[in-house]
């Protein structure tokens, strides 16, 4: 039991920061949304522990239930909700403002008008996660991830830089 | 190089945040487990009892009132044996799928909850408040006028709640 925790304690302080980082991707930048979901995925990955076979790395295999924690909890309409008023909160900040905190603030607006792959994509690759592990989480073949992700990237950029 | 403007911007991001220490999500973690657990074992408990029960006096003494009372409990008990079954299957393939799959799947899954929402929800309903009905003229009989009454408008406002 205490090399379990252990293993899972030196997996947490891998992974912890890219998770969280994912995590308030999707959340469009709300803090406490993105706690709730980081500590929730972290939950899973002890609970479901056992159920690891190692068919994939370990990392694909925490971003996977980290990406599912996230998207399966923005499909409640309370979730939904709430990242509609962030968004328009965030709106409101862009015309006012345009110093640092101001452009994270559009980015997580931009980021938010992205599909849920998309989102996933781009905020893994923003991460800097090698392009195989997030072609194994989303479920891409490699060729059409780097597609999609120069397209994102794009249409990204294009939001960010006319609002 | 507009590449590096996203990946600077986002990096303006990684401010410090504090995260909970892994010991307290595993001790989160088993809390959960552990009442999860409570739960199951005050249900087995619950169902054996009632097994029992219905082994033992119910071939004999089968009435309108045992019929009532089954009717309740089994309506009650498919509900939730259909609620944590659906709430499990959902728990395993979140953590055993890629993005793309478990996508699809919540689709179905969503659509399955709908089912269970607006067809086997009012039917089990439907059959615990038949089950209810069954056992008044018993109540009737055996409690006073007033406490009768009671018992009818605390049943009604109960199930409209």
């Amino acid at each position: 039991m205490i090399h379990i925790e252990r293993d899972f304690k030196e997996i947490y302080n891998k992974h912890s920061d890219k998770v969280y980082r994912l995590c308030i991707g999707y959340a469009a930048g709300d803090e406490d949304l993105a706690k709730d979901w980081h500590q929730e995925t972290f939950i899973k990955v002890w609970n479901h522990r056992k159920s690891f076979k190692g068919d994939s790395s370990i990392s694909t295999w925490i971003y996977r239930i980290a990406v599912n924690t996230c998207l399966s909890d923005l499909r409640t309409p309370k979730r939904k909700v709430t990242t509609e008023r962030l968004v328009s909160d965030q709106t409101d900040s862009i015309e006012i403002t345009e110093d640092r905190t101001g452009m994270i603030q559009k980015m997580y607006h931009c980021i938010n008008q992205l599909t849920s792959q998309n989102k996933t994509l781009i905020l893994m690759e923003l991460e800097e996660i090698p392009q195989s592990t997030i072609a194994n989480t989303a479920g891409l073949e490699h060729g059409t991830l780097r597609t999609r992700l120069s397209r994102i990237r794009k249409s990204l950029l294009k939001c960010i830089k006319n609002g | 190089m507009d590449n590096d403007i996203l990946n600077k911007v986002w990096n303006e991001n990684k401010s410090s945040h504090t995260i909970p220490e892994p010991s307290s999500i595993i001790a989160k973690a088993n809390q959960q487990r552990r009442k999860q657990n409570i739960g199951l074992i005050v249900m087995g408990i619950t169902v054996l009892i009632l097994i029992a029960y219905a082994t033992l006096y119910l071939p004999s003494s089968f009435n309108s009132f045992s019929l009532g009372l089954t009717l309740m409990v089994a309506s009650m008990l498919v509900r939730i044996i259909i609620e944590m079954y659906s709430k499990l299957q959902k728990a395993s393939k979140l953590a055993s799928m890629d993005a793309k799959t478990y996508k699809l799947y919540l689709k179905r899954y969503y659509k399955w909850r709908m089912k269970i929402n607006y067809i086997l929800t009012p039917v089990c309903f439907a059959v615990y408040c038949y089950g209810l009905y069954l056992l008044f003229p018993y109540f009737k009989n055996e409690f006073s006028n007033g406490f009768y009454l009671y018992l009818i408008a605390s049943a009604v406002i109960s199930l409209m709640l």
